[in-house]
C-alpha cells in the first residue's frame, strides 16, 4: 500500500462531508472546466429516466412496477365488493337520482372538489408500505413512520382530487328480472310486471367496487412520490375489473365467465356450455381519466444548515446562491428542506392542468420559480408519458 | 361564522406559551413549550428540533394529521431560530376545538384526504402561541386560504370558503408568507393553470402581507383598500400580540 | 380494528368477488398434470444487488407452471448490517439474526393485511433456524443483521377451489424460496457463511389415475390430487448438512423408509436450487 496520502478519495470525501461536496460539483471553481453537475452524474434539472413495467403480478386485477434509478416501487390494485347493504350512512336517493338524470351528474361533475361516492363511501384506499427494508432506515416490525403515512395521505388527496377514477364506473347494478321464462304464462308475467312498477323495476345499485391500491417500496434513492404517484397511474390504467353479477340470493357478486349468459334473465342457459375459455373471466379495462404526472425537486442552498441570517437575504447575494434539483435522490434529500411538488396534466392538449403544488420547508422558492418550474414538469409529463406507452 | 379573526393569548396557566386562535368557523387552542430537552432519538446537533402534535376535534388523529402536521413541522423550522438552541426540543400542540360544521356534508369522523381550509388556523394559532412561549423567530407568518369557485362562466376567487364553497371549488389554495413577504408554504389541489395560480397568489398576498402602518405613521397605507376580500392578516398578528403586551403592563 | 396510521377502507366488510359456481369448474379445468419430470425443479431467475442502498439484497422468481392464472414465486430480500445492537439489548457473543417474511397485500388470492399474522412469524422462524446454521456467527459479536424478505407474489393458483390444505403446502414452497433468496442476499451483503443455504422442498403425492403415491420435488399443489406429505430441507452441499428440516403431513405406515426417502429428495431439490444460487452469485463475482 501506498504511503497514506493526505487527500480523501470522492467517496469518503463525500460520506465526511456531503454538503461541501455536493456544493463544489454544483460549482466548479474557476480552474476547472467541468460542468455544473451533482454528485449522481446529473445535470440540476435532469430526472432519472422512468421505467415502467405493468401487468407482471397474477392475483392482482392491475399491476405496476415503476424504477426511476434506485427507487423500485410495486403498486398492485385489487377490487373488492362493498355491498350497499355494508354501508353505514348510504343514501340510495342520491346516487338513484344522479344515474337517472345524467345532466344533473355532469353539472355536479363540473363542480370541483365536492364530495362524491369514492369519498364518502371509501371506495379508494391507498397504503404505501415502506418498512421493507428499501433503505436502511426503514426496517420492518415498527409502525408505519410519518413518512409512510404522508405519501399514503397525499397519494389519497391527489387521486380524489384529480378524479382519475370515475365513481360510475365502480357501481355494480342489479336489474331485477321482468320477464323470467317462456314457460310462464302471460299472465303471471304482467302481474310480475305490476308489481315490479309498484316498486321501482329500473336497475338498482347493488354495489360498488373497492379498489385496494398497495404500493410497496422495494428499493428507496429518493423521491418516493412521484415513483409512488407513477406507479399508482400506470396500475390504475392498467386495472381490468372482472365482469360480475350482482346475485341477490347470495347477496354476493358473482364472476361471469365467458361461457356463461351475460343477462340474468336465461337462467336455463346456466347449464354449463363447456368451451375452452371456462377458467377465463370476462374483464374490463377501468376508464381512468387524465394522466397527472408529480414532479419534484428540492432547493439546495448554499449554506449548510440554512445560514444563521436568513432575513437579510435580501441584500446579501455572495453565500446565498441555491439550486434546484429535479428528481433529488436520497443523499440530496439529506441535505435540502425545501420541496416543491408539482403535479400537472398535459394530456387535455391545450393549457397545462396543474393538479397540486406542494411547496415547503423554506422560503426560497417564491412565485417566479413556482411559475417556471410549471414548464419543468411539462416536460417531466412528457418523459413520464412516453415511459407509459 | 367569523368573518374577522379572533385570539387570546396565553389562555392556559401551565404551558410555556398558549394561544386560542378562531378564524372561519375553526377554533385551534396551541400550546408551546420549549426549549425543553429533547428526546434522544429526536436530539439534533445543529439545532432544535420543533415536534407538532395536531390533535382532531374529535377521535384520534390518523394519516391527514400527521401529514398536517409534517407540513407545519417544516414551516415552523423555518420560522424559530432553531440554530440557537441546539439538541433542544420546542414541542407545539394543536387542539382543534371547533370546525364549521355543514349540514350538507357528510362527516365522518376518520377522514384521510386533506383538509386544506384548516392550515392557516393552525399556523396562525402555533405563530401566536410561539410569541406568546417567547420562542426567538426569525420572522412571523400568516396564512390565507383561497378558493377557486366557478360562477357561471367566470370564476370567482372566494378567500376563507365555506364548507359550500369548498364543495364546489375548481381548487383550493393555502399559502403562507413571512414577514418579509417570502413564500413559506404554499399547497394547491384541484385544477387549475399557471395564471390561475397567479391570481390566487396575488389574492393572498394581499391579504397577509399587507404594509402594516407604524406606531408614528410613518408609513401612510398606499391604499385605503377597505374593498378588498378578507382581513389584514399581518395586522391582525400585530394588535393581537399589541393589546397583550398593552394589558400585561397596564401598571406601568 | 381500525389501523390510525393507515389508510382504511371502507367500513362496512368487502367481499373478493365470488366465482360462479366455485367448486365445480375447476375440477374441470384446472387441474392438470404435473408437466415436468419428479426430480426436476421449476426453471428459476435470482439476482443480486436489487436494493442498492442496503448491505445486500436479491430478487427470486420462480417460474410459472405455464398454464394462465397460475403465479410463480416472487421474492425480494434485504440484508441490513452487521450492525451494532442497540444499547438496550444485553451482551451476545454472536451475531443475532432478526428475519422477517412478509407477504405483500396483492401477494395471495386473499388480500393481505398489514399486520404480520402467524403464518408470516412461522416463516420468519424457520428461516432464521435455515440461516443460522451457515452464518459463521462468532466473527461479529455484539452486533445484530436483519433480513426482511417480501413476498410479492406467493406461489399460488388463482383458481383452485379455497381448501385449507392448500395454503399449508404452499407455506413450503415460499419457505424454501425464501432461504435461498436470503443465502443469495447474505452472500451479496458479504456477510461470512460457511456455504451457501439453498432450500428445497420434496412432496408425497398421489394423483388420479394411479393409486400407488410417489415423491416428486418442488410440487405445486394445484398439479396433484392429493398432497399427502411435505418437506422442506435447507442443506449445505459442501459440509453435506442439513440446517433446517420441515415436514408435515401423514406418512402410510406401509412404508417404514419413506420419511428417508423425502428427506433424501428434499436435499436433491435443495442441491438443484444451489447449483442456480452459485451459479448467480458466481456471475456477479465475475
Amino acid at each position: 500500500m501506498a504511503a497514506p496520502s493526505m487527500s480523501f478519495p470522492r467517496a469518503v470525501f463525500a460520506k465526511l462531508s456531503p454538503h461541501p461536496y455536493l456544493l463544489r460539483t454544483l460549482a466548479p471553481q474557476p480552474p476547472s472546466d467541468a460542468a455544473a453537475s451533482r454528485t449522481n452524474g446529473r445535470a440540476p434539472h435532469e430526472a432519472r429516466p422512468v421505467h415502467i413495467h405493468t401487468s407482471s403480478l397474477s392475483h392482482a386485477h392491475g399491476s405496476a412496477l415503476v424504477r426511476t434509478g434506485d427507487t423500485t416501487v410495486i403498486c398492485g390494485v385489487r377490487g373488492e365488493v362493498l355491498p350497499v347493504a355494508n354501508i353505514p350512512q348510504y343514501r340510495p336517493q342520491a346516487t338513484q337520482q344522479q344515474q337517472q338524470d345524467d345532466s344533473h351528474e355532469r353539472a355536479d361533475e363540473r363542480g370541483g372538489l365536492g364530495r362524491g361516492e369514492l369519498k364518502d363511501y371509501d371506495l379508494l384506499v391507498p397504503n404505501i408500505e415502506l418498512a421493507t427494508g428499501c433503505a436502511p432506515q426503514f426496517l420492518p416490525g415498527v409502525p408505519p413512520t410519518t413518512l409512510a403515512q404522508t405519501l399514503s395521505t397525499r397519494v389519497y388527496s391527489l387521486l380524489h382530487s384529480c378524479r382519475v377514477v370515475d365513481p360510475k364506473s365502480l357501481r355494480i347494478w342489479y336489474t331485477p328480472p321482468t320477464a323470467v321464462g317462456d314457460e310462464m304464462d302471460t299472465e303471471e308475467q304482467q302481474r310480475q310486471q305490476e308489481e315490479a312498477d309498484d316498486g321501482d323495476d329500473g336497475p338498482q345499485l347493488a354495489a360498488y367496487w373497492v379498489l385496494y391500491i398497495d404500493l410497496l417500496f422495494v428499493s428507496l434513492d429518493g423521491n418516493p412520490f412521484d415513483a409512488a404517484w407513477t406507479a399508482v397511474m400506470a396500475a390504475l390504467r392498467d386495472t381490468k375489473l372482472p365482469a360480475v353479477r350482482w346475485d341477490p340470493d347470495r347477496q354476493a357478486a358473482v364472476l361471469q365467465s365467458y361461457s356463461q349468459p351475460t343477462t340474468t334473465t336465461t337462467a336455463t342457459a346456466a347449464a354449463a356450455v363447456p368451451g375452452q375459455d371456462k377458467n377465463s373471466v370476462k374483464t374490463t379495462p377501468l376508464p381512468v381519466a387524465g394522466l397527472p404526472v408529480a414532479c419534484t425537486a428540492a432547493m439546495f442552498p448554499e449554506k449548510e444548515h440554512g445560514g444563521e441570517s436568513m432575513a437579510a437575504s435580501a441584500e446579501a447575494t455572495v453565500g446565498n446562491r441555491h439550486w434546484i434539483l429535479l428528481d433529488p435522490d436520497r443523499s440530496e434529500e439529506t441535505l435540502c428542506s425545501e420541496t416543491i411538488t408539482m403535479v400537472v396534466d398535459c394530456s387535455e392538449g391545450g393549457e397545462t392542468r396543474i393538479k397540486s403544488i406542494e411547496k415547503q420547508g423554506g422560503v426560497v422558492i417564491g412565485r417566479e420559480l413556482i411559475r417556471g418550474f410549471a414548464g419543468v414538469a411539462e416536460k417531466r409529463w412528457k418523459e413520464v408519458r412516453d415511459a407509459m406507452q | 361564522m367569523t368573518v374577522i379573526p379572533e385570539a387570546t393569548l396565553s389562555v392556559l396557566p401551565r404551558a410555556d406559551g398558549s394561544a386560542r386562535y378562531a378564524h372561519a368557523g375553526y377554533t385551534v387552542t396551541a400550546s408551546v413549550n420549549g426549549p425543553i430537552e429533547a428526546q434522544r432519538r429526536d436530539e439534533h446537533a445543529f439545532e432544535a428540533h420543533v415536534d407538532v402534535v395536531v390533535r382532531p376535534a374529535a377521535g384520534t388523529g390518523g394519516t391527514r394529521e400527521r401529514h398536517l402536521e409534517s407540513i407545519l413541522e417544516s414551516s415552523l423550522t423555518q420560522l424559530i431560530l432553531v440554530k440557537s438552541f441546539p439538541r433542544q426540543l420546542i414541542q407545539i400542540v394543536l387542539q382543534i376545538e371547533t370546525t364549521p360544521d355543514n349540514d350538507y356534508v357528510n362527516t365522518k369522523l376518520v377522514q384521510a384526504s386533506l383538509n386544506f381550509p384548516i392550515v392557516p388556523s393552525l399556523l396562525q394559532a402555533a405563530v401566536l402561541g410561539l410569541i406568546s412561549a417567547a420562542v426567538p423567530m426569525r420572522a412571523t407568518a400568516t396564512a390565507s386560504v383561497v378558493a377557486v369557485v366557478p360562477q357561471e362562466e367566470t370564476k370567482r376567487l372566494v378567500v376563507d370558503p365555506s364548507p359550500r364553497d369548498l364543495e364546489q371549488a375548481q381548487s383550493v389554495h393555502v399559502l403562507a408568507f413571512t414577514s418579509y413577504d417570502e413564500l413559506l408554504l404554499a399547497e394547491s389541489e384541484g385544477d387549475f393553470t399557471v395564471k390561475e395560480w397567479d391570481g390566487v397568489y396575488e389574492a393572498a398576498l394581499k391579504i397577509c402581507c399587507r404594509p402594516t402602518s407604524t406606531k408614528a405613521g410613518i408609513n401612510v397605507m398606499l391604499d385605503d383598500s377597505e374593498d378588498a376580500a378578507g382581513s389584514d392578516m399581518r395586522q391582525f398578528l400585530r394588535s393581537t400580540v399589541e393589546a397583550k403586551v398593552a394589558a400585561d403592563l397596564y401598571w406601568k | 380494528m381500525s389501523d390510525r396510521r393507515r389508510i382504511n377502507g371502507p367500513v362496512g366488510a368487502t367481499i373478493p368477488p365470488a366465482s360462479e359456481d366455485g367448486a365445480s369448474r375447476e375440477v374441470a379445468g384446472s387441474r392438470g398434470g404435473r408437466s415436468r419430470p419428479p426430480n426436476a425443479i421449476r426453471k428459476m431467475y435470482l439476482k443480486t444487488g436489487v436494493t442498492p442502498s442496503a448491505s445486500g439484497s436479491a430478487y427470486l422468481e420462480i417460474e410459472t407452471s405455464g398454464r394462465s392464472g397460475v403465479s410463480g414465486l416472487k421474492l425480494s430480500c434485504t440484508v441490513h448490517g452487521p450492525r451494532s445492537l442497540p444499547r438496550s439489548s444485553p451482551f451476545s457473543p454472536h451475531i443475532i439474526l432478526s428475519t422477517h417474511v412478509k407477504y405483500a397485500p396483492f401477494a395471495t388470492r386473499q388480500r393481505r393485511g398489514y399486520l404480520r399474522d402467524p403464518s408470516e412469524r412461522d416463516l420468519g422462524t424457520h428461516l432464521e433456524a435455515a440461516l443460522r446454521g451457515a452464518i459463521i456467527a462468532d466473527r461479529w459479536p455484539k452486533s445484530g443483521v436483519d433480513i426482511i424478505v417480501s413476498i410479492i407474489e406467493g406461489d399460488q393458483d388463482r383458481e383452485t377451489s379455497k381448501t385449507q390444505g392448500d395454503e399449508s403446502w404452499d407455506l413450503m414452497n415460499a419457505l424454501s424460496g425464501c432461504i435461498t433468496v436470503a443465502s443469495a442476499a447474505l452472500a451479496d451483503a458479504g456477510i461470512d457463511c460457511i456455504d451457501t443455504v439453498a432450500g428445497g422442498v420434496a412432496a408425497l403425492v398421489s394423483d388420479k389415475g394411479d393409486g400407488n403415491p410417489s415423491i416428486v420435488i418442488d410440487p405445486i399443489p394445484s398439479e396433484h390430487d392429493r398432497i399427502l406429505a411435505a418437506c422442506c430441507i435447507a442443506y449445505l452441499p459442501t459440509r453435506d448438512e442439513v440446517t433446517n428440516l420441515w415436514f408435515k403431513g401423514d406418512l402410510p405406515a406401509s412404508d417404514a423408509e419413506l420419511y428417508t426417502k423425502l428427506v433424501e429428495k428434499g436435499i436433491q431439490a435443495s442441491a438443484k436450487a444451489n447449483r442456480v444460487l452459485v451459479e448467480c452469485l458466481g456471475e456477479t463475482v465475475g
